[in-house]
């Protein structure tokens, strides 16, 4: 692409407004001093049309935010993502996979689906190695070069590595869920924490949040390994060889499964755990393993349809996962209120619905005073302890303005 | 006019590209250096995009209509 010639940015003289403007402007991006400060606060006492103009950039700046939502701004904002995006397309031809992508957050910041960023369409192998992320709130798919699949849940990091004889993947943080394409060849592999997860031609999703791993499986025949030997390189663990191909219900060899049937928990961290379709496994951060054979797909998979379904989990826990998902977080100071055992489903990013449902059902004081937190507490009076550990229920329709 | 009609005025009259850095800076959460990048300008030409977009906003609350 030709070179854009320099635009005349300022012709005109500065009025009062610019020049506070490029005050509070430097003041922002760095190169601020403790002197420029003094300055700067000299200036306003002695100068009051100076002090005026200042504020008004201030309110100014303020006031986008204010109004960032709205269909009038979102319009602009999308135009400035489009007109960055052509601005930069030949940009993504040289750009290394390795680059961060930084039309993520735009595109989650607007609400925008970017599904595929320029550079990344015109490639022929479609996604390669490399890094993927997603922001709070976003979730996108990459279909990777084998046609594999990969859903990324909100505020997840993950980073895949193909070579010739190995798919590798690491989740680093949040949740995927994964489409294998069958490659005998090539074991699809993705390390959560300290498991691999082995898979040929299978969808299942791995969450890893909090250091604990929790597996579900769809379908096909997942093997799950101790990690160590993954971290460094392409060693394969000497326990397990890659499962054939499926050619049905759980024929395999079943290494290390109990017999007994039902919910087993083991601590050993060193065996191997195979699963079959529709079960799935949840690995503490103490490394102890659960098996259910009755995995519960909806809810494991609710973040598709941008819900957070919650059985039985401790409010901490459930706030925890619905931090994820927004900007604005739940803080709960009070470790009595984080272990009550609370279920329900919830939209995604729906911060303020959640609260309003914790509010329904628990005797808690809600302090929304900070623009960023709000803030649970645990109400202090006589209601307070009467139904504390019973566990509360709920289905929360969410209103249809939410904004996940 | 209300202050949102005048904000949609001036962002409307703004050059497109001074636009762009302030939406993307102020809207988006992105950093000079990234949109820089994108755009392919300098990190201090986008900051004089950012600080002349601003000063127009502010430029329209000292004429006051509709600012209270």
């Amino acid at each position: 692409m030709s070179k854009k010639p320099a635009e005349p940015i300022d012709p005109s003289p500065p009025t009062v407004e610019q020049t506070a403007s490029d005050t509070f402007v430097r003041r922002l991006h760095g190169e601020w001093t403790p002197a420029d400060l003094t300055a700067l606060e000299a200036r306003l006492k002695r100068d009051p049309a100076y002090a005026d103009a200042y504020a008004r950039v201030k309110a100014a700046w303020d006031s986008l935010d204010t109004y960032a939502e709205v269909p009038e701004l979102m319009a602009y904002r999308e135009q400035a993502i489009a007109y960055a995006r052509d601005a930069s397309a030949d940009r993504w031809l040289k750009v290394s996979p390795h680059t961060r992508n930084p039309w993520r957050n735009a595109a989650a910041a607007a609400g925008i689906a970017l599904a595929i960023a320029a550079g990344w369409e015109l490639s022929p192998y479609g996604y390669g190695s490399g890094h993927y992320q997603t922001d709070i709130g976003e979730q996108r798919i990459v279909e990777l070069e084998d046609h594999s699949r990969i859903a990324l849940d909100t505020a997840t990091r993950l980073k895949v590595r193909y070579s010739d004889d190995a798919r590798i993947v690491q989740l680093q943080e949040g949740q995927a869920q994964f489409s294998v394409a069958k490659d005998p060849a090539r074991p699809f592999k993705v390390v959560a924490g300290n498991r691999t997860i082995i898979a040929i031609g299978t969808v299942f999703t791995v969450e890893y949040v909090d250091r604990k791993v929790h597996v579900a499986l769809m379908e096909g025949k997942v093997a799950v390994v101790p990690a160590e030997s993954e971290h460094s390189g392409n060693t394969r663990p000497s326990s397990f060889s890659p499962p054939a191909p499926s050619d049905g219900e759980g024929q395999g060899v079943r290494l290390e499964k109990g017999s007994a049937p039902g919910e087993k928990s083991r601590d050993d961290r060193n065996v191997t755990i195979e699963l079959i379709a529709g079960e799935e496994l949840r690995i503490s951060r103490d490394g102890e393993s659960t098996v259910s054979p009755k995995a519960d797909i909806e809810a494991a998979t609710a973040w598709r349809e941008g819900k957070v379904i919650i059985r039985s989990e401790t409010l901490g826990d459930a706030v925890r996962r619905l931090n994820r998902y927004s900007r604005r977080q739940i803080q709960i100071d009070d470790a009595a209120l984080a272990a009550k055992l609370i279920s329900g489903v919830f939209e995604a990013g729906d911060t303020q619905g959640f609260v309003s449902a914790i509010q329904r059902y628990l005797p808690v004081t809600v302090d929304e005073s900070a623009s960023r937190t709000i803030k649970l507490k645990l109400q202090i009076g006589p209601t307070g302890s009467a139904s504390a550990d019973r566990e509360r229920s709920w289905q929360y329709d969410s209103p249809p303005d939410s904004h996940f | 006019m209300g202050e949102l009609g005048q904000i949609a005025r001036a962002l409307e009259e703004m050059n497109v590209r001074t636009r762009t850095v302030l939406m993307l800076i102020r809207l988006e959460q992105m950093k000079a250096a990234t949109v820089a990048d994108m755009l392919g300008i300098s990190l201090s030409a986008v900051n004089k995009h950012l600080a002349k977009g601003i000063a127009r906003l502010a430029e329209l609350r000292r004429r006051g209509d509709g600012e209270s």
